[in-house]
């Protein structure tokens, strides 16, 4: 797996030992979670190099975005053929940034996250490329997780969702946040790992590491595909042994 | 700029062996990690140190110290008459037994249960944090990656401040440990070590908090 490389050899060890049996399980009723993939985050030219990106993007995670994005665009066409609930996450700011707070505590340049939203007029829009359509719901929130001040664990809980299959940016961020609460609220968790991407190579493999061990299953969009197309068999297990 | 200059700290970082030169670069010009206020009236928050934890086979080699690490931190807070709050992972309501004995809760103590990762979770953390009028956390125990960090993304979503003692926690995965440090300085968190908090903490004025001093165990009522 991708965290593989990001291990000390101690972890590697003990993850062999262990054998760190983690089982897969989708659900009967899964929702796919499409997290904060607004312009701001993948920034607007799929070949920039991330570090020329992030001048006029402050958050912006490279190419990488891009991939996951065609990733994400798969698992659209699927979730919708399926009848399977699709929900979207989108950050929200006065247009003031007065209600930044904790953001402006750690990071130098949050004023300029709204500045490069007012330049272009579309840096907090979804990205064409993977737009909700009309009758999904967008979910707007201040804070990391998709849970954190929203309707969603209401929401999904009316749809009869038992599970959550997350992707988006950033993985180590605002996906492993929502993870963590999706797992706290009860539901199951399951992260894919090529419709994720960060702008940490470290913290990508490392949260993605962690959904895996702690809170749910990790699994590329191949796999999680061919859940979908028959989500009633959607349970099964699986190693998270080195692979 | 270098990560230690933007901190205003050059020394060697744990999570260092961790990154990759693109995630330096990438995470100092994105403006992570600039360095915060400490809260000004505090709480001590300890979880993951309940004895079924440390003594379980699962517990890390690094939980011991830790431990040790955590019963100075709390000397420290009861001295300077910071709040006390244990966050145990057991029966609701916990048991002075659950916590471990060197962390053995005194009368000015509060006591409280999680069920979840994060110490917010479905608890009443936030009640007694607006009863002690306090404005940020200092969070130790275990695991980094898992409670102590879930509990200051939550701390960070309500616009709480959050300090992490980086000798008084512990993970059973050094990377997952050595990551969730990375991240927690870079974006929501004072990853401060031990010694540079105790100072801050006896600096502060006397009598900042209105603490119990009664019985700390529940009794239904």
């Amino acid at each position: 797996m991708i965290w593989q490389d990001f291990l000390s050899s101690a972890d590697r060890d003990r993850l062999e030992r262990a054998g760190q049996a983690g089982s897969v399980v989708i659900g009967n009723c899964p929702a796919l979670i499409v997290i904060d993939v607004c312009w701001s985050f993948t920034g607007d030219d799929p070949h920039a190099d991330i570090l020329d990106s992030i001048q006029r993007w402050p958050n912006s995670c490279g190419a990488e975005s891009w991939q996951a994005v065609e990733r994400i665009s798969e698992l659209l066409e699927a979730a919708r053929g399926n009848d399977l609930t699709v929900a979207y996450s989108r950050g929200l700011a006065r247009a003031d940034g007065w209600d930044s707070g904790s953001w402006a505590w750690k990071n130098a340049r949050t004023s300029e996250w709204l500045a490069c939203d007012a330049a272009s007029a579309k840096g907090g829009d979804i990205v064409t490329d993977i737009a909700p359509a009309d009758e999904e719901a967008v979910y707007h929130k201040r804070k990391p997780s998709a849970f954190f001040g929203t309707s969603l664990a209401t929401d999904l809980r009316r749809r009869g969702c038992d599970s959550v299959c997350l992707v988006g940016t950033t993985t180590s961020g605002c996906v492993r946040a929502t993870a963590v609460d999706a797992f706290s609220y009860g539901f199951n968790v399951t992260a894919i790992a090529d419709g994720c991407f960060d702008r940490g190579q470290a913290s990508h493999a490392v949260a993605l590491f962690d959904i895996a061990i702690r809170y749910g299953s990790v699994v590329n969009t191949t796999e999680a595909l061919a859940k979908i197309h028959c989500p009633k068999r959607a349970i099964g297990t699986r190693s998270f042994k080195p692979e | 700029m270098s990560a230690g200059a933007r901190t205003g700290r050059a020394s060697p970082q744990i999570w260092d062996a961790y990154l990759t030169e693109r995630d330096r670069a990438v995470f100092n010009a994105a403006g992570y990690g600039k360095r915060g206020d400490f809260p000004r009236r505090p709480a001590l928050l300890l979880t993951g140190c309940e004895i079924s934890e440390i003594e379980s086979d699962h517990a890390p080699h690094t939980a011991p110290d830790a431990i040790c690490q955590v019963a100075r931190l709390a000397r420290a807070a009861r001295q300077a008459k910071l709040p006390v709050i244990h966050v145990v992972a057991t029966t609701n309501p916990p048991s002075h037994d659950d916590v471990a004995p060197e962390l053995a809760p005194v009368q000015s103590d509060i006591m409280l249960a999680r069920h979840a990762p994060s110490a917010f979770f479905e608890t009443d953390l936030m009640s007694f944090l607006n009863l002690l009028k306090a404005d940020g956390i200092i969070l130790a125990g275990g695991q980094t990656a898992d409670a102590i960090r879930a509990t200051a993304i939550d701390a960070f979503s309500l616009n709480m401040r959050s300090v992490i003692p980086i000798e008084a926690c512990f993970d059973r995965w050094d990377s997952s440990h050595a990551i969730s440090l990375f991240e927690l300085q870079a974006k929501h968190a004072e990853v401060l070590p031990i010694a540079e908090i105790e100072t801050v903490m006896h600096a502060l004025p006397c009598g900042l908090f209105d603490l119990p001093a009664g019985d700390t165990k529940a009794r239904r009522v």
